[in-house]
């Protein structure tokens, strides 16, 4: 149980190293992000029903150890679902088996539909 | 009697406890009386030893785990952190080092170790894992680079029950094992260490320390800027739950009695604490239905100390104890129960999660014995029946901040309460 605890919480550490050096990849690769529009309404149904919220939250807020922020202001749809088809570690893998190109842009879709946050300044029990 | 300090089951046939003894009082057997015990410090020269390569390290990190079992422990590490003005990490399983204390570094452990020289672990419960790291396929890579030293103080090794069980997996790497409690080494090693610095260092270590105290600043603000998202979500955030509870607490004499594994140690990123009492670390096991019954214990210790009892439990975790609340109304032993309900056992949810993603199947039916929904447990209804009070479930974020304060009143007056909290999973 011990291990299993500590594998999960590798989640963020393993998630973010992911992101990073994907994003290297798709630097280099002069990628875009050109995907199709997607419905943020069904998007956020998947959010929940395929478990993206575990790790980060039903907002994509990240819960600053075993999932990392994806909202607002997402990564690259591209990124995102590189990540998904070949994550590294414990981030589970989405295969199109399991989350199809289209549930991934209505994901992503419900991730750019999630506002901005309020700053530190403007909560008071984070002064 | 001596550390490493452990549960003892002692079982005694039922024949023995009920028979008279043989020959009657006077040949009683009689009870040994308790000696002063002396706990196994290190040996002299490892002491030296240590001391040695941390004055000489230009990068040294001090990893704390099962390490303060005293209120000496806490003072003991904060006095050779300042000296040195090394780094702590500190792994939450006991009350080692003060949460806002500018040496503390936990948040950046692994960066640390991965560029330490001299790495000293207090009695580190898994040391393996502490300077490995572990990809999904199983494949293993040291975190400490090539070349550095590895120390560990712990009583563990002293009584070992089994190699897995007592030390998990063997960690080879370990430069200088010492068998000794590290508590009670603590202060041979703080005196050997001040006599072995030289005042050439101590301007060095004056702006490594200054150094680490920025780090510390910028990495309690980014905790901050980290949790604004989500803030007003419901599910209630859990670092928003967090927060609204230190808020209702924090200018009193608390005392947190949970882990903060399962609300990702919010509590140490954002809280302060300085007391030994003010968190009771893990669980050292990883158990369920643990936190329930330890907290009311803790709460019991705590009643004649007049502290502010608090304890942030899984709705899993409460689920196998219930009729703890009935004893803490029963006694009358103030507390306050928080319920981090996120309605499933989170932990084995994430995990079958990734199991089945990576099978293909079942993917459908992760919920199976992980959701606790359908019906979903009215946690304070609960409460109330057994004589304990209530509130919630609590799943406006707006309305947390009333229920806890209500509540705490409800516990300085003497009485036990519980505010349900409908949460995210971590």
């Amino acid at each position: 149980m011990r291990e299993l605890v500590r594998l999960t919480a590798n989640l963020a550490r393993l998630c973010i190293a992911s992101i990073g050096a994907t994003a290297i990849v798709l630097a280099q690769a002069g990628a875009q992000d050109a995907a199709p529009a997607g419905s943020a309404a069904r998007g956020k149904q998947l959010f929940a029903v395929d478990g993206c919220y575990e790790c980060h939250g039903y907002q994509g807020q990240g819960n600053g150890r075993d999932g990392p922020k994806l909202a607002p202001d997402p990564p690259p749809l591209a990124l995102i679902a590189l990540v998904l088809r070949k994550p590294i570690d414990r981030m589970p893998v989405y295969t199109s088996k399991v989350l199809s190109d289209n549930d991934v842009a209505d994901i992503y879709a419900y991730l750019q539909s999630i506002p901005k946050a309020k700053s530190v300044s403007d909560i008071p029990l984070l002064r | 009697m001596t550390p490493p300090y452990g549960p003892v089951l002692l079982a005694v046939d039922t024949y023995m406890q009920e028979d008279e003894i043989p020959g009657g009082e006077e040949r009683r057997p009689p009870i040994p009386k308790l000696p002063r015990i002396s706990s196994p410090a290190g040996e002299q020269g490892a002491v030296k030893e240590i001391a040695r390569l941390l004055v000489n390290a230009d990068r040294p990190v001090i990893c704390a785990d099962r390490l303060a079992r005293t209120p000496e422990g806490l003072k003991r590490l904060i006095e050779l952190a300042e000296t040195l003005q090394a780094p702590v990490c500190d792994t939450t399983n006991r009350m080692n080092f003060p949460w806002r204390h500018p040496l503390n570094q936990t948040s950046r452990q692994r960066s640390l170790l991965s560029t330490a020289d001299v790495l000293l672990a207090l009695e580190p419960s898994d040391p393996f894992n502490l300077v490995t790291n572990k990809d999904r396929y199983g494949n293993l890579s040291p975190i400490l680079p090539a070349g550095s030293t590895s120390i560990t103080v712990s009583a563990a090794q002293l009584s070992p029950k089994g190699n897995y069980q007592t030390a998990q997996r063997y960690a080879g790497d370990v430069s200088l094992a010492v068998e000794a409690d590290a508590e009670a080494t603590l202060p041979l090693l703080i005196e050997e260490v001040k006599r072995q610095l030289p005042a050439s260092r101590k301007s060095a270590l004056q702006a490594r320390g200054l150094a680490f105290a920025q780090a510390h600043r910028d990495d309690l603000n980014l905790a901050k800027q980290t949790v604004v998202y989500g803030w007003d979500d419901s599910p209630i955030s859990v670092p928003r739950l967090c927060q609204e509870l230190y808020a209702a607490i924090k200018d009193d004499d608390w005392s947190l009695v949970s882990d903060t594994e399962f609300q990702s140690h919010w509590p140490q990123k954002l809280w302060a604490a300085n007391k030994h009492y003010q968190y009771i670390g893990g669980h050292g096991a990883q158990g369920i239905g643990y936190l329930t019954p330890a907290g009311l214990g803790a709460a019991l210790a705590n009643q004649k100390h007049g502290r502010l009892t608090v304890s942030i439990v899984g709705d899993g975790d409460l689920m196998f104890v219930p009729g703890t609340l009935w004893t803490a109304a029963h006694e009358n032993i103030p507390i306050l129960y928080v319920v981090h309900n996120n309605r499933c056992y989170h932990q084995e949810l994430m995990q079958m999660q990734f199991i089945a993603n990576r099978r293909q199947r079942g993917i459908d039916r992760l919920g199976i014995a992980c959701n606790i929904s359908h019906p979903d447990i009215h946690y304070a209804d609960l409460a109330k029946s057994m004589g304990v009070y209530g509130e919630g479930p609590i799943e406006d974020p707006k309305d947390l901040g009333p229920a806890l304060r209500r509540a705490v009143a409800v516990v300085k007056r003497g009485q036990p309460a519980l505010v349900d909290v409908i949460s995210q999973g971590r």
